[in-house]
């Protein structure tokens, strides 16, 4: 009976330090995944999960321009093609980043008075 | 003490005419427009910050797609062939570059972003718009940054048009 109050106590001490060690690396790896800036590719948070009508595919996914052998013009002209393609689909992309959305007017924000008025 | 006394406030006078206070950004009016429409900003400005991560999803993957199928895989073919070219190349390191930039420059946006989401417009509309004002240099960084990265892949891609024409005019000597 007197060897099971600390058997018990070590118990409850080593269930405190795990709980401790778990909270401790878990607010390590938020913190991490915050700076490195990860968070913000993420899109699987919720609120940024893509939603099926805007999945916008890479064009010819399955293609990939050889690194070895001779280089002939047919080469070149697939490679172009393909390459066009996808510099197509980024032109395609609505202006991303554009200065609009944040302007005081896209925000309901009046313009500044001018000095004459 | 005269002397001191004047000298004092010449320095005064001097210091009120070169360190002018510090102007408020905002007009009444605007800041009153701010307050009332806080909600609304708040909205405006999530629902942008979805659209943002969606630009950054697709321009990252497109930007992999190029360097890792086209443009890497084209110099290593032109240095296996014993062909190197250095417009190529250079463009190349400076896709690179510039790339790194996008990364960091969206990561510092998005920081200022959350920033900006996360700050009081009811009660500090004047601080609220000073960090709308740093997130538009930032985003207007980011954007530069895709433009010119959308330049050097059309400089990229007339290089290879140039490298395909010598090809064609070698063809035609042999």
């Amino acid at each position: 009976m007197e060897k099971t109050e600390p058997a018990n106590r070590n118990l409850l001490i080593l269930g405190i330090l795990s709980v401790g060690v778990a909270v401790i690396t878990t607010v390590i790896s938020l913190i991490l995944y915050h700076n490195s800036g990860d968070i913000y590719l993420d899109r699987s948070r919720p609120g940024f999960l893509p939603s099926e009508d805007e999945v916008q595919e890479l064009p010819e996914k399955d293609y990939a321009f050889q690194s070895s052998g001779i280089l002939t013009e047919q080469d070149l002209d697939e490679y172009i093609k393909n390459f066009q393609e996808v510099i197509d689909y980024i032109d395609d992309l609505e202006s991303p980043f554009s200065e609009a959305p944040l302007s005081d007017n896209s925000l309901g924000i009046p313009p500044e008075p001018s000095p004459a008025e | 003490m005269k002397k001191f006394f004047c000298i004092s406030l010449s320095v005064v006078f001097l210091l009120g005419i070169f360190l002018p206070l510090p102007v408020s950004a905002l007009s009444p009016e605007q800041s009153s427009d701010l307050v009332q429409n806080c909600a609304t900003i708040k909205q405006s400005l999530r629902t942008l910050q979805r659209a943002d991560a969606r630009s950054r999803s697709y321009l990252g993957s497109a930007y992999e797609t190029i360097l890792s199928k086209f443009i890497t895989p084209l110099n290593l073919r032109l240095i296996n062939i014993n062909q190197p070219n250095a417009n190529l190349t250079t463009i190349h390191s400076n896709i690179i570059e510039t790339r790194k930039n996008f990364i960091s420059e969206y990561t510092t946006y998005s920081q200022a972003l959350e920033d900006l989401i996360a700050s009081d417009c009811y009660n500090h509309p004047e601080e609220f718009y000073t960090k709308l004002q740093d997130t538009r240099r930032k985003r207007a960084n980011l954007s530069s940054t895709t433009t010119t990265l959308r330049n050097l892949f059309s400089e990229y891609l007339t290089g290879v048009r140039k490298l395909k024409n010598t090809l064609g005019a070698d063809d035609g000597k042999d």
